[in-house]
């Protein structure tokens, strides 16, 4: 074994370009134990929830306040604007959900929750009653939820979570222990 | 600051292992530059793997009482790479030593076709429910299948467990719906997230 004690390894004639070649066929190049090296990770990640009732109108989609964060490794999710604007670009997973319900009883008919990428819809998921109206006796309450790989420029591209619910009367509603969180895909 | 310029670094004998840094020190490769290992056979740290992950399932449905929340006895293991979810005693993930950090879950609940008022999926930690999804007023006559599904990421310590739990009052058993070792219509998975 033979040690070399040095602080930089440049290339030997371009110093700025070309490639510097570390190992043969056949052998393995480490780091030794204890050396640290980060290569990839999953973030920025966040996730954010809430857990009041929020008031949604009848058939409009309506951003969801989820302003309490359980964590945000890079600080890319604004809490004011509910918008999650990540500084790294790439491909990342979100997932949402939602519990909604009518103001009138046994009134929901569906709920949607949707990803907004730039303030326009991309993806939603729909959970559907019975057509025509539900007639449970003990009231309506539906968790939508969705999933979805964006890919986004790591500058000004953001996502945000939107809820629509549809009731049989017309009649306005609410959202309650609402999650939205993501992360980073490694590529 | 000692430089080295060259464009080859082998190890004396041609095999072995040629090893940079030593323990306390950084091996960095500096901005502007690029790391390419794309023809290597690259062996990551544990803490650069999506791991520990697992995703369980079961060939029949899972039944419980009506009115009460009953765990979901997801005993078929797809994979679990850690060996940390118990499929015959508890039926629960519990983190690995050294595994602490950001973990995702998922739990699908595909109902098996029975009338229920409300028909809830939860992630329990320790005990406790920590995120939820439900279709309640879901009496839809004619086939009963609605899916419940929940999401979560939870900041996990050494010896946390999760379980998949459901709940329905349907008056009768009921429960997640599976039919085989391969459809999947109710499930739990997790992995930890890396550096979060």
């Amino acid at each position: 074994m033979s040690d070399l004690f040095v602080d930089n390894i440049k290339h030997q004639s371009s110093q700025g370009s070309g490639t510097i070649t570390l190992g043969a066929s056949g052998e393995t190049v480490a780091l030794a134990s204890g050396a640290s090296q980060t290569m990839a990770v999953n973030t920025p990640a966040f996730e954010a929830y809430d857990e009041s009732f929020q008031s949604v109108s009848d058939e409009t989609y309506t951003k969801l306040d989820v302003a309490t964060e359980n964590f945000d490794t890079n600080n890319n999710f604004d809490n004011s604007t509910m918008r999650f604007t990540p500084t790294v670009a790439g491909k990342y997973f979100f997932y949402a959900k939602s519990d909604c319900d009518a103001t009138g009883y046994e009134d929901l008919r569906d709920a949607h929750v949707a990803f907004y990428k730039n303030g326009s819809i991309l993806t939603y998921t729909n959970a559907r009653f019975f057509q025509g109206g539900n007639t449970s006796s003990g009231g309506t309450v539906a968790t939508p939820f969705t999933s979805a790989v964006l890919t986004l420029n790591g500058s000004s591209d953001y996502v945000e979570v939107y809820v629509k619910i549809n009731s049989q009367d017309g009649s306005n509603g609410s959202a309650t222990n609402s999650i939205f969180g993501g992360y980073k895909i490694i590529e | 600051m000692g430089t080295i310029k060259t464009t080859n670094i082998e190890t004396i004998t041609g095999s072995g292992t040629l090893t940079l840094g030593q323990s306390g020190e950084t091996v960095s490769v500096p901005s502007g530059a690029t790391l390419d290992m794309s023809s290597a056979t690259t062996t990551l740290n544990s803490s650069m793997k999506n791991t520990p992950a697992f995703f369980v399932s079961k060939t029949s449905s899972v039944n419980g009482s009506s009115g009460s929340t009953t765990k979901a006895t997801f005993n078929l293991v797809d994979f679990d790479t850690d060996s940390a979810y118990d499929s015959t005693t508890n039926y629960r993930f519990t983190v690995p030593s050294g595994k602490a950090g950001k973990y995702f879950f998922n739990i699908q609940c595909k109902r098996n076709n029975f009338n229920a008022q409300r028909w809830q999926a939860w992630l329990r930690k320790n005990g406790n429910n920590i995120a939820g999804s439900e279709l309640c007023g879901s009496n839809m006559g004619g086939t009963n299948f609605q899916t419940v599904c929940v999401s979560a990421i939870d900041d996990a310590s050494v010896g946390d467990y999760y379980e998949a739990w459901f709940y329905q009052d349907s008056g009768s058993d009921g429960g997640p719906y599976n039919d085989s070792s391969t459809s999947h219509n109710s499930f739990f998975q997790g992995y930890r997230i890396i550096g979060a």
